[in-house]
């Protein structure tokens, strides 16, 4: 969009990747430190509106097309529910994450929550994505 | 006596307040935008109301550390949590609706749309 | 001292609102409610709300500023909206009333930090015992939304997920 802005233009590519990596760190940590699915899935989608904003939304379909962002907001929900059957169909109730398979009890606990965790980051990285990209769709004209 | 109120319990008053702040702009005011603005507002103060209960004297954050007194109650934050994340999801509907209501109408404001469809009315 | 401070931030926040809704220039006032976002954010910091306080500043200062943004590039920015007398009225007397009640309800409530009241005894330190004990993670908040309150958090992010497809389907435009 602001094609002669060239320092902006670099700053954002160079803080893009920055921002994911935090995004990561945000979810890795989220059992140990502040933070968790929904600040790191909020702080991944922001390195893409950023991008957004600075180069047209059409320069985000070429990292990643509205199909594809679409399928992740339901792939994110399916995370999620099927660790929760997955635990049911291996005889614990749903979302017992003690009865995940070959997992002990604490194992089980922390694998399970950074499962759903990853499941709520994929969705809310997509569905705020999707929101920013659908309510902007005029942007470049 | 009304100073150890207001003292004591300055932050639930201040929720209150800016609870009714809120209401009053999605009352009064005709811009939709606006609506949607006091709408976050009055979502920011039922927030403000349970943190402030979660908090207690001498607490630290509930993260395990050691040398601490008490900790924080845990379970309002893990309730707003879910709220602020819900809010966002509302203001994002209600703004896309509005998108909508300003291609079919040509306006956002409450007072011409309603004027419109009485026209609409009377004329068919 | 920290008293003082609170209550500073508090009627600072206060007059942030009043000016977010009285401010003409819709523009204006979507800048000063990121604003207000943003002091909350610092206000749960001070409240020990660490993880509230990072949602609300990634979630209300950062995505819904840009979203209302992105809304003024099809709507106006001025508010031109002049209520009539009679909704002024009914609207003052429905937010004294309101007012009233809560206050009346405010004066039955412990004061703030109070760590003897029924929300902090009951059932709260059974969490905090158990929680490293059972998952093992040190962070109670996360502990809590994931593992003893996973059906909460199952349905928030099905919300977030009607939410999205809900926006997807309202401004879809013929296009595939």
């Amino acid at each position: 969009m602001y094609k002669h802005h060239i320092v902006l233009r670099m700053a954002t590519r160079m803080m893009t990747p920055f921002i994911q990596l935090f995004a990561l760190y945000v979810l890795a940590h989220g059992e140990i430190s502040p933070g968790g699915g929904f600040q790191g899935g909020v702080i991944f989608a922001s390195s893409f509106i950023l991008y957004g904003i600075v180069f047209g939304v059409e320069e985000v379909f070429k990292k990643i097309s509205r199909k594809m962002i679409v399928f992740l907001t339901a792939l994110g929900v399916m995370i999620y529910t099927g660790v929760g059957y997955i635990t049911m169909f291996n005889g614990g109730l749903f979302l017992e994450y003690a009865k995940l398979p070959g997992l002990d009890m604490k194992t089980g606990n922390s694998i399970g929550l950074l499962l759903i965790e990853i499941g709520v980051f994929i969705t809310v990285f997509s569905v705020m994505l999707l929101l920013f990209i659908e309510v902007a769709k005029k942007y470049d004209n | 006596m009304i100073i150890d109120f207001l003292i004591g319990k300055y932050n639930y008053i201040a929720a209150v307040i800016l609870m009714l702040v809120g209401l009053y702009t999605v009352i009064v005011n005709g811009n939709l935008i606006k609506k949607v603005i006091g709408l976050n507002i009055l979502s920011t103060a039922i927030i403000l109301f349970y943190i402030s209960i979660s908090k207690v004297k001498d607490g630290s954050a509930p993260i395990y550390a050691n040398d601490v007194i008490r900790y924080d109650n845990p379970l309002p934050h893990v309730l707003m949590l879910t709220a602020i994340v819900v809010g966002v999801s509302v203001t994002a509907v209600a703004l896309a609706i509005i998108i909508k209501i300003k291609e079919h109408y040509g306006t956002i404001e409450e007072d011409e749309i309603v004027k419109m469809e009485m026209e609409d009315n009377e004329g068919s | 001292m920290t008293v003082l401070i609170d209550i500073m931030f508090l009627t600072f926040l206060i007059f942030v609102a009043v000016l977010a809704v009285y401010i003409r220039d819709i523009l204006s006032s979507t800048i000063i409610l990121g604003a207000y976002s943003l002091f909350v954010a610092v206000l749960w910091t001070t409240l020990n709300a660490i993880d509230v306080a990072f949602t609300e500043a990634a979630v209300g200062a950062g995505i819904s500023t840009v979203l209302f943004l992105a809304v003024f590039t099809k709507v106006d920015r001025e508010d031109r909206s002049s209520p009539s007398k009679d909704r002024k009225i009914i609207a003052t007397a429905v937010v004294f009333i309101v007012g009233y009640l809560l206050i009346l309800g405010v004066t039955d409530m412990p004061n703030f930090g109070d760590y003897n009241w029924i929300t902090n005894v009951y059932l709260i330190p059974d969490y905090l015992e158990r929680t490293l004990k059972e998952t093992g993670s040190p962070n109670i908040v996360t502990a809590i939304l994931g593992s003893y309150r996973g059906y909460d958090t199952n349905g928030e992010t099905t919300v977030i997920f009607i939410a999205g497809l809900c926006v997807y389907l309202i401004l879809r435009k013929g296009e595939d």
